[in-house]
């Protein structure tokens, strides 16, 4: 999968999780979830857990609170996936 | 998702012998104590008591004791509960506590361990509490809660249920535990996904119903 299928992804699911999908077609790369989408911790946690189920991964909290932007989850994404 | 175990297994398994063990030799003496008394508010409420599959117990939180007052009214399950980080930072205490079936939670991060321990012990048919008010409250009545229990019941598709209680008169007075009937997410809503406002609309709900068991509880 690449980077680029992955971020359309994210996009959609994040978009799901807050319930307003039209917040995220401008989101880039370099996004960051807290400070320009608005997210806050539920709302992260609610969409790791639909990541997991999307893309069969493992996420844990250490990595959790280093994922600062888009871009970070969709490497994380890419470099854990099977 | 785990395989739900059979019933028997949630009754005794050696896997979980000290927790049954601590059970089974605590709970007589939890039950003489706390004389808790678990009260359906209907018919269909007291199904919740029987409830034999994955399920989640959302309670007011009063004081230190009231693991133990809703464990004892719920004494037919073994019960897992859910502690803030920091309760169980100390060893030996922390080290009791996960004997006895507390699964930690930091409250001040997007804590995925927490949730997935959740989803692995209510997916295997097993009963989880969860002080849904975040802590002690020191107010009457139930305070607003957090959101995160209805978010571990929508992911983990099992039902809640709504309890309500209030400190005693006496010492030698009975807890009255006031239980509601089965608050299903998925059905409340009518479909398999939601979104963040919609899991806090529903936990608006779950918060209401608490607050009718109180004056219920008035009433009695």
């Amino acid at each position: 999968m690449s980077e680029t299928e992955v971020f359309e992804i994210l996009k959609e699911i994040a978009g799901k999780v807050t319930g307003s999908e039209a917040a995220f077609k401008n989101a880039t790369i370099t996004s960051d979830f807290r400070e320009d989408l608005g997210m806050d911790s539920i709302s992260v946690l609610y969409m790791v857990l639909d990541i997991e189920k999307r893309f069969k991964i493992r996420f844990d909290n250490k990595s959790i609170a280093q994922l600062k932007s888009v871009g970070d989850v969709v490497n994380y994404v890419l470099k854990h996936q099977k | 998702m785990n395989q739900e175990k059979p019933y028997f297994w949630r009754l005794f398994n050696i896997r979980k012998f000290w927790m049954d063990l601590a059970r089974v030799t605590a709970g007589p003496w939890m039950m003489l104590i706390y004389r808790s008394k678990a009260i359906p508010v209907s018919k269909k409420a007291k199904e919740s008591l029987h409830y034999k599959h994955g399920v989640i117990v959302t309670a007011n939180h009063i004081s230190l004791s009231d693991p133990f007052i809703i464990g004892t009214a719920f004494w037919r399950r073994r019960m897992f509960y859910l502690v803030a980080e920091f309760i169980m930072k100390y060893p030996i205490r922390g080290f009791l506590l996960r004997l006895s079936g507390c699964i930690k939670v930091n409250r001040n991060i997007a804590d995925i361990e927490a949730m997935q321990k959740t989803e692995t012990v209510l997916g295997r048919g097993d009963l989880i509490t969860i002080f849904a008010e975040g802590g002690i409250q020191h107010q009457e009545g139930p305070a607003p809660f957090k959101s995160g229990p209805v978010l571990m019941a929508f992911t983990a598709n099992v039902p809640i249920i709504p309890c309500y209680f209030e400190k005693r008169k006496h010492w030698w007075n009975r807890y009255h535990v006031i239980v509601g009937e089965l608050f299903d997410p998925r059905k409340e809503l009518g479909k398999d996904t939601a979104s963040i406002p919609e899991i806090r609309q529903l936990t608006e709900k779950l918060y209401e119903k608490t607050k009718e068991l109180e004056g219920v509880l008035h009433h009695e």
